[in-house]
């Protein structure tokens, strides 16, 4: 399972964020986050994890933390 | 007969003064509240004597930018936006081409503006928009004006780097607004939910279809739309019912599945224009909402926003091309081949020209480029009237229905074989598993290369294309990315992967 430290610290990396962020962190909060880093994020979780992401489960997420439950399983 | 936008609302207001207007994500206006801010704003500006005179707005999308627009408008000036996020060269070059007399903000931007324009007029929207209303001289203005008075000037961008200040008058936003509003029935009972930002044409119908026909338009954030479920949940909660969207928020919302997994929003219209909308992701919208009016608009900002139209009446396979249709009321076109013959029989491509009450004036400050573009119309009786040479390749179908191929920039040989990349692109969104593409030619080295974004891998993906595609058209390399790259219109930004790959 991928400790909430090691996702925080891979969403940062592969979105290239420089902020402070939480799990309680609004995603439209983030700069960086996009309609074109959801799809960067599903690319991350399959390639760091194997998970494949459901799309729609991406675009309903509000907080980083509902994007840890997809990883979370 | 309205003649002037303004009309518009002089005659809305008082069928429905208490109705809402504009709505953004801090307030919500009225009828009556929009005149008395834009009358508000006109006096204020009326009070500067600055009269048919450039003003700049950077405010970002909100209730306040409409009610400036209006009261821009009622002072007889004319109004350009700006992105609140525009590099500050970007600005440079606009103010070299504008020098606005001056420039509107509000408070959350006035530090930001004060410094970006220094030593300019800047007016804050708050300080202003309680002033006592000057009616004997917003009347004193209405009489000067004439529908051939500038309403806006867009900025688009121009293969040189620099921008083009595209005019648009008063009689061509009417004209559009007109002819959209009756093609389409919108009337007191629309509610749009608008994507577009307020400097892109694709929002004209936003602003001035709810002052023409009493309509309401909610104002979305365009950063909400990096949370597409948000963004639909606002649509349901204020029941808009009528989209005008560019095709790429369109594919976001079908390559995400959104559609059936939330809410049925009340749509009866979804139109589209600005790129070409891919019939796989066309195909998804239909499935979930089956029933909705859908409608491909085609039109440059130089003909204000579309000038032809065509209303989905069939099915369409994934890998055809939606016809861009017919032209739109007080419009002609002109199908002309590269020997200079009309091209009026089915399947003969040429260049695109456009006259009509649409017609942008032309650049501002530039006649070069406008002498280049907007030439004089040979077809006309009319010897004064011109048509705008659009640098787009279409031809008739066998219904009399106008097909786009691509830009005339985007017709390119290979060993002496003429290839439309437009077609490749085509054939690539049709595949499962590509979810945005754009071609690119290397002239130097007679090569083209596929950048994509999606889940398939190049191997695959050339396998698939070799079964849809002459072999000459197989694109040479492709480059599989993560992320498609998008401009401020929110269109596949060419230029941009241009550099990267070429």
């Amino acid at each position: 399972m991928v400790s909430k430290e090691q996702f925080l610290e891979d969403f940062k990396s592969s979105l290239n964020i420089k902020s402070d962020i939480t799990l309680d962190t609004d995603l439209l909060d983030i700069d960086e986050w996009s309609s074109f880093s959801m799809v960067l994020f599903i690319s991350m979780v399959e390639e760091k994890y194997g998970i494949k992401a459901e799309p729609f489960c991406v675009a309903e997420a509000v907080f980083l933390e509902d994007l840890y439950h997809i990883v979370e399983g | 007969m309205c003649r002037l936008v303004t009309d518009y609302l002089d005659k809305t207001v008082n069928e429905y003064p208490d109705k809402t207007a504009f709505i953004d994500f801090k307030r919500v206006i009225t009828f009556q509240e929009l005149k008395d801010e834009a009358s508000a704003i006109a006096s204020a500006i009326i009070d500067r004597n600055v009269f048919r005179k450039p003003i700049l707005l950077f405010m970002d999308k909100r209730v306040s930018t409409v009610s400036s627009f209006i009261g821009i408008a009622y002072s007889g000036n004319f109004y350009t936006p700006v992105d609140i996020k525009m590099p500050d060269d970007r600005i440079g070059k606009i103010l070299n081409i504008l020098d606005p007399a001056i420039v509107i903000t509000d408070k959350e931007h006035e530090e930001q503006a004060r410094t970006i324009f220094a030593g300019r007029d800047i007016m804050v929207f708050e300080d202003e928009v309680s002033r006592p209303v000057l009616n004997d001289r917003i009347t004193d203005v209405r009489s000067r004006l004439t529908d051939a008075d500038t309403l806006y000037v867009f900025f688009t961008s121009g293969s040189t780097g620099i921008p083009k200040g595209v005019i648009i008058s008063h009689r061509a936003a009417v004209d559009y607004t007109d002819w959209i509003s009756d093609c389409y029935g919108f009337d007191e009972k629309t509610v749009f939910a608008n994507q577009a930002q307020l400097y892109f044409d694709a929002s004209i119908q936003d602003i001035y279809a709810p002052l023409r026909n009493g309509s309401t338009t909610l104002l979305i954030p365009n950063r909400l739309f990096a949370s597409p479920v948000r963004a639909w949940k606002e649509i349901i909660r204020h029941k808009a019912n009528t989209l005008f969207w560019v095709p790429s928020v369109l594919c976001l919302f079908a390559n995400f599945d959104v559609l059936s997994h939330v809410e049925k929003a009340p749509l009866k219209t979804v139109l589209f224009c600005g790129e070409v909308m891919p019939v796989k992701q066309l195909n998804y919208w239909i499935e979930n909402y089956p029933d909705v009016i859908y409608a491909n608009l085609y039109g440059p900002t130089e003909c204000t926003d579309a000038c032809t139209y065509y209303t989905i009446d069939r099915k369409f396979k994934d890998n055809e091309a939606l016809p861009i249709g017919k032209p739109c009321a007080n419009t002609e076109v002109y199908v002309i081949t590269e020997e200079g013959a009309l091209a009026d029989r089915p399947g003969v491509t040429g260049e695109l020209y456009i006259s009509g009450k649409c017609l942008s004036d032309g650049y501002y400050n530039d006649p070069e480029k406008t002498a280049k573009a907007f030439l004089p119309n040979p077809f006309s009786s009319n010897e004064a009237e011109l048509m705008y040479k659009t640098g787009d390749l279409v031809f008739y179908n066998e219904a009399g229905e106008l097909i786009y191929v691509c830009r005339k920039d985007y017709q390119v040989k290979i060993h002496g074989y003429r290839v439309e990349l437009g077609e490749i692109e085509a054939a690539a969104l049709s595949v499962k598993g590509v979810d945005y593409c754009c071609c690119l030619f290397d002239q130097d080295n007679e090569k083209t290369i596929l950048v994509y974004t999606g889940e398939i891998g190049e191997d695959e993906l050339n396998d698939i294309l070799k079964t849809k595609l002459q072999d000459y058209m197989i694109p040479s390399a492709y480059k599989h990315r993560e992320t498609m790259l998008f401009n401020n219109s929110e269109k596949i930004d060419r230029i941009a992967l241009r550099n990267e790959y070429l």
